[in-house]
């Protein structure tokens, strides 16, 4: 009983540990050519060593994403790849699974090995399967960034870094924060 | 000796570039594929047919809209000896058999449903689709990615033999 108890309690912290982290993401790839229709960003995304499998996705016209069991997803690494491949990214959801956090607007959330910051006023509580679609520069097309990179939020989604935004307080100046909406 | 090296490297270079894609007179390697029913097709099957080899997927754009001209093209020649062997990389067979349905496409199908993995891929190092092999009577590799009317024109000249 006691054995099986304990069984009980190691199968469910594997269990938490291992569901608090991106499990797949929808990039689309934009340049003057199909970007589904040649191979290069499919090599390139693939030899990434945090992701599993790529796969064209038809009703999103994107790239399907699926992340390495217990690896740490990097959308930097992801935009970089695309970029190097003649292509960039016009839009990136990440599928994140939460459990039960809290989200202030003072303070980005640590999540995975990244820094993400939710744009609102109030506290946001997090929990189970959500989509996160990346604001910053590089992770939209320009229209795209023009329209939502206004005012005092324009510096800090340009640049992303910790120095140019103001929740970025106290850390690092050049700590990396990704900027997400749900 | 850095001469050398530059006709080393230059040799490298056009290795490379001759191992990038079939060469044009060689014969085409075979096709064994599944068709929409479950059969298999095969490529030497066809012999004695002029066979477009047409590399294409659900999700490809560009593939569509080639569909579409290739939909035009087919009856022309269809009765006086050209066969179009359509290779879908679909992963999922079912995309490839919706989107079959609704281009309206009647020549022969095949899927090899590894998407930039699949064998065929592979061994007709396809780097982006849709990518097009016209192929002769004898199974020669004699074009590739043809224009609409070019290849109207090889018909013309390749079927009036």
């Amino acid at each position: 009983m006691m054995r099986n108890l304990v069984l009980f309690f190691l199968l469910t912290i594997s269990f938490l540990t291992a569901s608090a982290q991106f499990k797949s993401a929808f990039m689309r790839a934009e340049g003057f050519t199909c970007a589904l229709c040649s191979n290069v960003v499919y090599k390139a995304l693939e030899k990434l060593p945090f992701i599993d499998s790529v796969s064209p996705d038809v009703e999103h016209a994107s790239f399907l994403i699926h992340f390495r069991e217990g690896a740490q997803a990097d959308p930097d690494a992801i935009r970089k790849a695309v970029e190097v491949a003649g292509f960039s990214v016009g839009e990136l959801k990440m599928i994140a699974r939460f459990n039960n956090v809290v989200a202030s607007p003072g303070k980005p959330l640590e999540y995975e090995g990244i820094r993400i910051h939710f744009f609102g006023n109030g506290e946001t509580g997090l929990d189970g399967e959500r989509t996160l679609t990346f604001m910053d520069k590089g992770f939209v097309t320009l229209k795209e960034f023009k329209r939502t990179a206004t005012g005092d939020r324009a510096a800090c989604l340009q640049s992303g870094r910790a120095s140019r935004c103001p929740e970025g307080k106290g850390l690092d100046p050049n700590a990396r924060i990704y900027h997400v909406s749900l | 000796m850095n001469l050398r090296k530059s006709i080393l490297f230059l040799l490298v270079l056009v290795t490379l570039q001759a191992a990038a894609q079939p060469k044009y007179g060689k014969m085409a390697e075979e096709i064994a594929l599944p068709s929409l029913t479950g059969d298999t097709i095969t490529l030497s099957s066809l012999k004695g047919k002029v066979v477009l080899i047409d590399f294409w997927a659900s999700w490809c754009g560009p593939c569509r809209i080639s569909n579409k001209q290739l939909v035009k093209i087919y009856p022309k020649y269809k009765d006086k000896g050209f066969e179009i062997l359509g290779i879908s990389v679909d992963e999922d067979p079912a995309h490839w058999k919706k989107a079959v349905s609704k281009d309206k496409i009647n020549w022969l199908q095949v899927n090899d449903n590894g998407g930039w993995d699949a064998k065929t891929v592979q061994a007709w190092q396809i780097s982006a689709i849709p990518t097009s092999f016209l192929v002769d009577k004898d199974g020669r590799l004699i074009g590739m990615d043809l224009p609409p009317k070019e290849l109207e024109k090889a018909l013309d000249a390749l079927l009036a033999k």
